[in-house]
């Protein structure tokens, strides 16, 4: 017998559609539709093992793969980009087990967009789906350690210490310290860890027309925000929420060196022997207002 | 119940060498072809990433000899290094390099997650991290003429020097949100020198270094994940042949003596004041001292010459601190050389 | 070969869930599943997409024939152990007790999969609350009054249970989160 025929062949990735088994699918579904009911709620869940590295975005892609169905259009982003190697791995293997998914790069065509880092800039639209890969689904952690205790903050509404932290902040910094991943209440009841999307962007998920599903693959957890539900980020009566301002040192505000946004997420280029530039983080928002010079 | 001797010594492990040799040989499958004898210079190309985590763990860097250990372990990595280690045990200690730099690299890899765009570009190089787990059915019966094919085909996995590339840290310097590193401290060979509490800096790299890479593992998860909040960015990651220079035995004027693979990783994240600058935090924040401050993942090739980082009090106009950990000094590693 | 019809195929659990999703992230919105169903009632379309030997179910007015049941696969308990409990609308709740969750595990709160007459005809619901712009309306024909004073009771989010109705062909979606007028 040859080596070749005494191995069963592996489940590989096309022998069935979103390569998860119907168990693993079943779960994730029964998890999806709790965190719905529980806004805001961070579900437990087995967090299979993928092709792929944790960390990767295994959580936000066995959303993907549960959700998907092959008339969808696929959108994969990692920090606003289409073509990071990251977000070309986690579209190869996707639409590899997912014969017939179509994936494209426009937001106005996508219905499923797999995200890390951002939230696309165009205004989504019903029929859309957002699904994050998170890496810290517990806003919690910063100031406890102990998951059971988290749980239990969590089970009370107790975010007692997550107020003092930022309220340390604003005394030793005069402002939150937050960059990303900034805590927000969902529908009045639990605070969720949005995953490292910038500020700029949590204003998007409040009241929008869309779900946002967030997956945490390594820590087993996944949560939701429903469409039009209320998304808050803490702050203060006096120290209100700020987005990033983009200015430069005379106050001006930066835009897009490519398309002269000003109304974008920008990057921080550094140039050598000159002042950087900068440039929209969401390469497609960019191109969308060039009017896809590359026919993208 | 004490330790007991068992006796009848000889003849047990007489037996115990035979029933190794024999298991190695593929006694458990009577019948069985158990195939050629692996060839020293099979596992040190085809398991070459298991050499490499040898010669790092053993201390020594000898990729032959790590591969003959690896052969004679049957592939247990801790055993190989095991017999590394009481072989470099008895090397003579010739002479000690001074301080290196990454800068000097022969790039084979270079990645930065800190920005989307670097000075020099990224070079992903020979890495699994985007690769999908799933099996390579072809290679259960690979055909040895395109094995053999695909080493003639390929040019040189030297993608660049490093001189050519501007470091990224230094870039978050000239901004003034990295502080400078101090010089290095003297070199400490934690296998010639007794330990003394506290062991200074140098010879906690080494004893990283040489640790067992799921142990160091563990600790990196245990400071990211557990008790910690570390989540360090990679600012640059290289990979490449690092030219070893020693001071000539006469004239005391470095020469070239060899070169080894190594990693350098500097990240940079974003974590607490220490305990003492923030005393009113410390009421709701738990502050836990932590001998490491930081993570410090296992090289994915070659060998870690050094891990540190350095804690940065923020600065009154950023909440942001920045620690750096950089490569140190490969006097920290014997050089085996020819 | 044995070959499966809808609803147990695999490829028609997918497109039965992806609707079954976004009714229930839209509560009021009324999904089409008979396309997935094979001429079986939506609830079965539903059960077969959700249940399977991991879960648990409670038949609580006998709905589900041997077939469905061993198909399905899942566990039967009791009422108040229950992952999923099916039941008849137009039979009241009387002494129906479902799992609502505790604070440390509120997602053990229990769905129930309602089967009506008809959803999208008959007496008007008021709905609102996460997933709803404002308020939508939902009409379903041939439920007890009492399942809505029983989930009044039941739901105090982020306890509760959350609610599939269904009909020949069509669900809507109640999770707890909703308010519901009349």
């Amino acid at each position: 017998m040859s080596p070749a025929s005494s191995l069963q062949r592996p489940a590989s990735s096309c022998d069935r559609f979103g390569f998860l088994d119907d168990f693993a699918v079943r779960e994730m579904r029964r998890g999806m539709l709790k965190a719905l009911a529980i806004p805001g709620y961070q579900v437990p869940y087995a967090s299979r093992e993928m092709p792929i590295a944790r960390g990767f975005g295994t959580g936000g892609m066995q959303l993907t793969l549960a959700l998907a169905v092959p008339q969808d259009r696929l959108k994969v982003i990692d920090q606003g980009a289409d073509d990071s190697v990251n977000a070309v791995n986690l579209r190869r293997f996707i639409t590899a087990s997912c014969p017939g998914l179509a994936t494209t790069t426009r937001t106005a065509e996508a219905t499923l967009i797999q995200t890390r880092h951002r939230v696309p800039e165009r205004q989504l639209a019903p029929g859309q789906m957002m699904i994050y890969q998170v890496p810290y689904p517990d806003p919690l952690q910063i100031v406890e350690p102990s998951e059971a205790k988290r749980r239990r903050c969590h089970a009370h509404g107790d975010y007692a210490r997550l107020w003092v932290k930022l309220y340390e902040d604003v005394v030793r910094f005069r402002e939150v310290s937050i960059s990303n991943r900034y805590p927000a209440r969902v529908a009045g009841r639990y605070i969720i860890d949005p995953s490292p999307i910038p500020r700029w962007d949590l204003p998007k998920l409040h009241c929008s027309p869309v779900a946002h599903l967030f997956g945490a693959g390594r820590e087993k957890k996944l949560y939701a925000v429903p469409p039009f539900t209320e998304v808050v980020p803490l702050a203060f009566d006096d120290i209100p929420f700020a987005v990033e301002g983009f200015r430069a040192t005379d106050c001006s505000r930066h835009a897009c060196a490519t398309c002269g946004a000003t109304d974008t997420f920008l990057d921080e280029i550094p140039q050598v022997g000159a002042p950087p530039r900068w440039l929209c983080n969401d390469q497609d928002r960019c191109a969308e207002r060039q009017g896809y010079p590359d026919g993208a | 119940m004490g330790y007991v001797a068992v006796r009848g010594g000889e003849a047990a492990i007489a037996e115990a060498i035979r029933s190794l040799d024999a298991l190695r040989a593929g006694a458990t499958e009577p019948g069985a072809d158990p195939g050629d004898p692996l060839s020293v210079d099979a596992i040190r190309h085809q398991l070459r990433l298991l050499v490499d985590r040898v010669m790092g763990e053993g201390g020594l860097y000898d990729p032959q000899l790590a591969a003959l250990a690896i052969k004679q372990a049957h592939g247990d990595p801790l055993e190989a290094a095991f017999i590394l280690r009481a072989h470099r045990s008895n090397l003579p200690r010739l002479g000690e390099s001074a301080a290196h730099s990454g800068s000097q690299l022969r790039l084979i890899r270079r990645v930065s997650s800190a920005f989307k765009e670097i000075p020099g570009g990224q070079r992903l190089g020979p890495s699994t991290d985007y690769l999908q787990r799933l099996f390579r059915l072809d290679l259960l019966d690979e055909d040895p003429e395109a094995f053999r094919a695909a080493a003639r085909s390929f040019g040189s996995e030297v993608v660049a020097q490093a001189e050519d590339f501007p470091k990224v840290v230094e870039g978050l310097r000239v901004q003034g949100l990295l502080q400078e590193v101090g010089a290095p401290q003297p070199a400490v060979d934690i296998t010639r020198a007794p330990v003394a509490f506290p062991i200074p800096r140098p010879a906690r790299l080494a004893h990283l270094t040489r640790g067992e890479t799921g142990g160091v593992l563990t600790m990196a998860y245990t400071t990211m994940r557990g008790y910690g909040y570390l989540h360090p960015t990679v600012a640059e990651l290289r990979v490449g042949y690092l030219p070893v220079r020693l001071p000539h035995p006469l004239t005391g004027e470095p020469v070239e003596a060899g070169e080894v693979l190594v990693t350098e990783c500097e990240i940079v994240a974003t974590h607490r004041a220490s305990c003492s600058a923030t005393a009113a935090a410390s009421a709701t924040t738990r502050s836990r001292p932590s001998p490491w401050r930081c993570a410090t993942a296992p090289c994915s090739r070659g060998m870690s010459a050094g891990r540190a980082i350095r804690p940065r009090i923020p600065n009154s106009s950023s909440a942001m601190s920045m620690a750096s950990r950089r490569w140190a000094s490969a006097a920290t590693t014997s050089c085996r050389t020819t | 070969m044995i070959t499966l019809d809808h609803p147990w195929t695999a490829a028609g659990q997918r497109q039965a869930f992806r609707l079954l999703f976004d009714a229930w992230a839209r509560p009021g919105t009324i999904a089409e599943l008979a396309e997935w169903s094979g001429g079986s009632r939506a609830r079965l379309t539903v059960l077969a997409a959700l249940c399977d030997s991991a879960t648990t179910v409670h038949d609580a007015h006998a709905l589900l024939d041997d077939g469905d049941l061993s198909r399905l696969g899942a566990q039967q308990t009791a009422a108040d152990a229950a992952a999923f409990v099916l039941a008849d609308a137009t039979r009241a709740p009387d002494g129906l007790a479902p799992c609502r969750g505790e604070l440390l595990t509120p997602e053990r709160g229990a769905t129930i999969v309602l089967d009506c007459q008809a959803v999208g005809e008959g007496p008007a619901l008021r709905l609102s609350g996460p997933g709803v712009d404002g308020s939508a309306e939902l009409r379903v024909l041939g439920v007890d009054p009492g399942w809505w004073q029983a989930r009044a009771a039941w739901c105090a989010p982020p306890l509760g249970i959350d609610l599939i109705l269904c009909d020949a062909r069509r669900i809507a979606c109640i999770p707890r989160s909703s308010v519901v007028e009349f």
